[in-house]
């Protein structure tokens, strides 16, 4: 990189830091976003838990009794 | 307050997403998730306003988090790097969905500029901005407006957004030398750029 093309960078780099601290203030996530994706964090959980109670319903072996 | 790099949020995010992961407790779980989010959160709609008009943004950014939401029990990675690029990723397909549906618009050309300013500018309230720093912020700026789409994509996520040569490589299906190569030759042909409107 020639010392023009490493003074650009720089300034993309600190570009990058202000943009980022910029967001921090004025784009923080509200409770109404926040709300929809605990949602949609429940929702999965639950996906992810009816999922496993099926594989484990397959995989036990015929005739084998289960404890309730 | 220092300024903290994407980078720089270090092992805590990790850790959090790995919590998260590992976490049966719905309770429990849906807490770290917020702290997840609260943290990725800004950056995402930063992503969102730098890469689709300002009017979609906030959309792109909602979809953007969501497919966090739905998918983060399936992230593999193990460090702070590699989630800030499955992210991003993320962030990637939703900001190309939406110029699917407008064929007419080049991708990631209809980005918000004087958007970017104003967020650049509200940094001012945690570290105020000298004469040099907006010299220099405005430099950058003109220099990513001035790219040509792909190469503003490139140069968006490894300084703005910290993606190292070898996370960019891995995320494009491409080599380090490659990546590096690719975005000296987008710094030096951006420059020529900003020379030429002077």
């Amino acid at each position: 990189m020639s010392e023009e093309t490493d003074k650009a960078a720089d300034k993309l780099r600190k570009l990058g830091e202000r943009l980022r601290a910029g967001a921090a203030i004025r784009h923080p996530l509200t409770e109404k976003e926040l709300e929809v994706l605990r949602i949609a964090v429940r929702e999965q959980a639950h996906q992810q838990q009816v999922s496993k109670d099926n594989t484990e319903r397959r995989t036990d072996p015929p005739g084998r009794e289960r404890d309730l | 307050m220092p300024f903290t790099p994407v980078q720089g949020m270090g092992d805590e995010l990790i850790q959090l997403v790995l919590e998260f992961q590992k976490e049966r407790d719905l309770i429990k779980r849906a807490k770290i998730g917020d702290e997840i989010f609260r943290r990725i959160g800004p950056e995402i709609h930063l992503f969102a306003r730098a890469t689709v008009p300002e009017s979609s943004a906030a959309d792109v950014a909602q979809e953007t988090l969501m497919g966090i939401a739905r998918n983060l029990h399936r992230f593999a990675g193990t460090t702070t790097g590699q989630l800030w690029a499955w992210c991003l990723r993320i962030a990637r397909n939703k900001a190309s969905n939406f110029y699917r549906s407008r064929p007419h618009e080049e991708e990631f050309d209809e980005s918000s500029p004087e958007e970017l300013r104003e967020i650049a500018e509200a940094s001012g309230a945690a570290k105020p901005l000298s004469a040099g720093d907006r010299l220099d912020l405005e430099a950058a700026m003109t220099l990513l407006e001035l790219s040509k789409p792909l190469c503003r994509e490139f140069l968006l996520m490894h300084f703005i957004f910290g993606l190292s040569y070898a996370e960019l490589a891995e995320e494009y299906e491409s080599t380090y030398d490659a990546v590096r190569v690719r975005i000296d030759r987008c710094l030096e042909h951006a420059q020529e750029l900003v020379g030429t409107e002077r």
